[in-house]
């Protein structure tokens, strides 16, 4: 062991009185027999912690960066550096009360806070600087192994800047905290043992059982503990588990990178230019009486160049802020983020809204950096708010390649937010070649499933590769599938454009086939047709046997028994790509099917309904000997619609959602012609249509356009 | 058994030039034809396509046109091409402006080339479309029929394609170019490659429809551009200039303009 510091009288009293009170693990701090949980012990130390004046800690942000690698310290009041000293560390610095504790070479070092100069090291022993922690004039730094079976650590304690004390203990131990001269010690997993500095006697232990402890920390005049949640020191903690305890966990849902609430602090810790640092959560636990919660309600997510503002029960978007560098370090404020930079930029990110609050600068590049704001808050101003949506696209649009995963992220948080501009900016994303791939694939996802405006999906189809124009050929696939859903039959001849297009990539006419399908415009039939004759010998492009399939569904669809007469014909073709002839035999076996079915329950309920407008009460006698009715009735309809029944009992079961009958509204003219026909539900109009308009029905005796409603059911 | 489309074009066009006939012989094999094409082996539908061309019948681009439309494999759809391109018959317009928008880059340039042989009622239109094609052999191929087919309408969307990297467009605005249009011309020397706008210039100076004040205006900047390669160009055009009056001042232009610049 080495010290640098003279040892006064004070501390060697207290050396002493530790030496005694922590003798063995048998009787003393950490020993087996301690008991834990013991409510008028936790009730003693809440109290004191109570009790005790709020920490006045100077406001500080120790970073370490450059090459050769330099640790410095900047006073946050004022933005003045305080020192900066060259130091190789294998592991972040820690703020310990008066010292920063960092592990170099093989020792852990502690320095003057104030000065930057070394007040004494202390032989790492192999272990790793899990943390450190302070007040006053009291600092704790802890080394440890990690990990469980055969876990050793070691415990320095100082006091007035000089080791008072250092303790080997066979237990892994987490990072400490230090409040009302009390040392707040995670170990084991699940244990805390709180110490009292002067005297170094174990005064409770807390044992959860439910959860893992490895982090202590200080936020404002409270003691925190936890690891994937977070236990406000209070004496319902007593209770040893989550229930009834004041705890908070946060439920962010999966987030790129996977960062923890708080870093395992049994896990050897990160090294400074650990992307670690870059890819975090930070936040600041407020609470009173039993309650605890996160300042602003709000969970801060940081990669790289990306922060988000997240609610911490779901994990909802409440901004993003896109940085001009990597976030190297961050520290929840009531204000915000305040949040440090690769390049040396200090930024409040206001929590209302992410704007720039406030800028500083650290003076210098940094890889990571560490805080200790206390109540410290930069003085914040305005800023210029965005709309949540440009600040998602700002941030899928970014061209870091290491934001793709949290591009992805922004882009399905983007169809969440309920406006036009977000629609908007998914076809935007979508259409953004340039994109990398699983960007480009989210957004096209999410925007198939989210734009519900016509317009915007025209506007977008309306667009074709044109070498002149400069232009490129838009998402064809993600806004057929789009127009799919919102059912826009005004997309269909913009579809059937794209589909005649060799623009079109093959890979996007399997869904503009499916989405002419289900739109069920019959005007798309006949280029469907058409490309599944042209192509279905075509063997040149072997990805076309998708797309050739799903246009043979469409035109099924569309046209029903109609359709046969195109399937007998591929599949008899000699020269028919197999994979397509077998396709169109299966459609005529689904036809047959289909047909079978139609017949057998037409046999069953075949029935008209028949409700006659104003006509239907005129005398149904026809004066004067004419032949032709007064009246054309459903009646009529059912006889002259009777040798085509078992075809439109076909449409209906093919047609989407399979609708067991539908409703036809027919207006004849006084000569029979039909003048209008229209057919509920919509999707079975294109089947049903061209049946009933190629029979022939009666002119009536009175030589005036009439309107017939009649049902037909399978 | 496969042949080469090449030699198939040129044993046909031999053939057309041969026949004595043509529409008696069309109409003797027209029913067996028909057979063919409807046949389910392939080496009979190749048969089929082939004797079109070498028949030479207007009368069966109608049943090759339909049998195009019910659908081909590949290769008999490029050798269906090659038929229509040899009869250059305007009735194959319907069909060759479908297929000027099929999904194979190879048929669209076949079908361009085609339209250009058939010449039919809107092939300018469907030529100046193929300009905006997203494959370059597409465009090239348009590029150039256009000039071929003398489509003088499309002289600003030659221009657009010109502007826009289409090289072969070059030539079809000489072939096409109004006197008003050299001046737009002469406005590139400068500004794209010198051999991007070459090609168009001779097609200018060669014609005879161009007024000569349009061609000395040619050289008189071709003089003034100063370049090496404008030199050469105007050696060139002295060379190529036959004697005579007609061509006398232009010569004499070509000749001054080719000495002032200084080697």
């Amino acid at each position: 062991m080495t010290t640098k510091n003279t040892l006064s009288l004070a501390p060697l009293v207290a050396l002493a009185a530790w030496l005694a009170a922590c003798g063995g693990a048998s009787s003393g701090a950490f020993s087996m027999t301690f008991p834990d949980n013991r409510a008028d012990q936790i009730e003693a130390v809440a109290a004191r912690i109570a009790r005790a004046p709020a920490p006045d800690d100077t406001p500080v942000a120790v970073g370490v960066g450059g090459s050769p690698s330099r640790l410095f310290a900047i006073d946050l009041a004022s933005g003045n550096r305080i020192w900066e000293q060259p130091a190789e560390m294998s592991g972040v610095p820690f703020i310990a009360g008066r010292l920063i504790f960092a592990q170099e070479g093989n020792a852990v070092v502690a320095r003057d806070l104030a000065s930057g100069s070394i007040r004494f090291t202390e032989p790492d022993q192999a272990l790793k600087l899990v943390g450190a922690a302070g007040e006053g004039d009291v600092a704790v730094a802890v080394l440890s192994t990690g990990g469980g079976v055969g876990a050793r650590s070691k415990l320095i304690v100082a006091r007035g800047g000089s080791r008072a004390d250092g303790r080997d203990l066979e237990l892994a131990m987490g990072v400490p905290a230090v409040r009302a001269g009390m040392l707040f010690i995670p170990w084991n997993s699940q244990n805390v043992s709180v110490l009292d500095a002067a005297s170094g006697e174990e005064v409770a232990r807390v044992r959860i059982a439910d959860d893992v402890v490895g982090h202590a920390l200080v936020v404002g005049s409270d003691v925190y503990v936890g690891q994937n949640g977070l236990y406000r020191f209070t004496p319902s903690i007593a209770r040893g588990s989550r229930d009834g305890a004041a705890w908070i966990g946060v439920s962010p849902g999966e987030l790129p990178g996977t960062p923890a609430f708080l870093r395992d602090a049994y896990a050897p810790p990160p090294a400074p230019r650990s992307a670690t640092h870059r890819v975090r959560l930070d936040f600041r636990p407020t609470g009173t009486g039993e309650s605890v919660a996160l300042a602003n309600d709000t969970l801060y997510y940081a990669f790289y160049r990306a922060v988000f503002a997240l609610s911490p029960e779901d994990g909802s978007v409440k901004w993003a802020h896109e940085h001009a560098a990597d976030v190297v370090g961050a520290m929840a404020v009531d204000g915000g983020l305040v949040v440090a930079d690769a390049r040396g930029g200090l930024t409040l990110l206001g929590a209302a809204n992410g704007a720039v609050a406030w800028e500083g600068t650290l003076g210098a590049e940094a890889d990571a950096v560490l805080f200790r704001g206390g109540s410290w808050s930069p003085p914040a101003s305005g800023g210029e708010p965005m709309l949540l949506s440009d600040q998602l696209v700002a941030i899928a649009q970014n061209t870091d390649a290491r934001l793709v995963p949290v591009q992805v992220y922004a882009v399905q948080k983007l169809t969440t937010v309920e406006s036009e501009e977000a629609a908007e900016a998914l076809i935007t994303l979508c259409d953004r070649r340039e994109a990398a791939e699983p960007v480009r694939g989210a957004a096209c996802s999410a925007m198939a499933e989210r734009v519900s405006s016509a317009e915007q999906l025209i506007a977008a189809l309306g667009r074709h590769a044109r070498f002149l124009e400069g232009t490129r050929e838009p998402p064809v696939g993600a806004l057929a599938r789009a127009a799919a859903r919102i059912a826009d039959r005004r997309a269909v001849p913009h579809l059937v454009a794209h589909l005649q297009d060799p623009a079109t990539p093959t890979a996007a006419l399997p869904q503009v086939f499916q989405a002419l399908g289900a739109l069920g415009d019959a005007s798309a039939a006949g280029p469907i047709r058409d490309f599944v004759r042209l192509y279905h010998a075509d063997d040149a492009d072997p990805d076309a046997v998708t797309a050739l399939a799903a246009a043979i569904d469409a035109f099924v669809a569309l046209r029903g028994p109609v359709s046969r007469e195109l399937l007998d014909e591929i599949a008899a073709s000699p020269f028919g790509i197999p994979e397509v002839r077998g396709k169109a035999r299966d459609a005529i076996a689904g036809l047959e099917r289909a047909s079978t079915e139609a017949q057998e329950a037409d046999a069953a309920r075949q029935t008209t309904t028949a409700e006659e407008t104003a006509p239907s009460e005129l005398p149904e006698e026809t004066p004067g000997g004419d032949a032709r009715p007064m009246t054309v009735t459903s009646e009529m309809v059912a006889g002259i619609l009777a040798p085509v029944s078992r075809e439109l009992g076909v449409c209906l079961a093919n047609a989407e959602g399979g609708p067991r009958s539908a409703r036809l509204v027919l207006r004849l003219g006084g000569d029979g012609a039909i003048e209008t026909l229209s057919v509920t539900p919509p999707p079975v109009q294109a089947c049903v249509e061209p049946l009933v308009r190629a029979q022939t029905f009666p002119g009536n005796a009175r030589n005036q356009r009439q309107q017939v409603i009649y049902t037909i059911r399978r | 058994m496969r042949r080469s489309i090449h030699y198939f074009i040129v044993a046909a066009a031999v053939a057309l030039v041969c026949a004595s006939d043509v529409e008696a012989q069309g109409r003797v094999r027209q029913a067996d034809v028909e057979r063919q094409l409807a046949s389910e082996d392939r080496d009979e539908v190749r048969a089929g396509i082939e004797s079109i061309g070498v028949s030479g019948n207007a009368r069966l681009v109608g049943p090759l046109a339909a049998r195009i439309e019910k659908g081909l494999p590949s290769e008999l759809l490029d050798a269906a091409l090659d038929t229509l391109t040899v009869l250059a018959r305007p009735e194959a317009g319907d069909v060759l402006f479908s297929l000027a928008t099929h999904r194979r880059p190879t048929v669209r340039r076949k079908a361009i080339e085609a339209i250009v042989a058939c010449r039919p009622r809107g092939a300018d239109r469907v030529l100046v479309a193929a300009l905006s094609d997203v494959d370059p052999a597409v465009r090239s191929a348009a590029a150039t029929g256009l000039g071929q087919i003398g489509a003088r309408t499309s002289i600003d969307s030659l221009f657009h394609a010109l502007d826009r990297g289409i090289l072969e467009a070059s030539t079809s605005i000489g072939q096409l170019a109004q006197p008003g249009d050299v001046d737009r011309l002469l406005g590139y020397l400068g500004n794209l490659p010198f051999d991007a706008v070459t090609p168009a210039l001779s097609e200018v100076l060669a014609r005879a429809d161009v007024p000569q004040q349009k061609k000395l205006a040619v050289v008189a900047r071709l003089a003034e551009l100063a370049t090496p390669d404008a030199r050469t160009f105007l050696e060139e055009l002295v060379a190529s200039l036959p004697e005579g009056r007609q061509t006398q001042s232009l010569r004499d232009a070509a000749q001054a303009g080719a000495e002032r610049i200084v080697q």
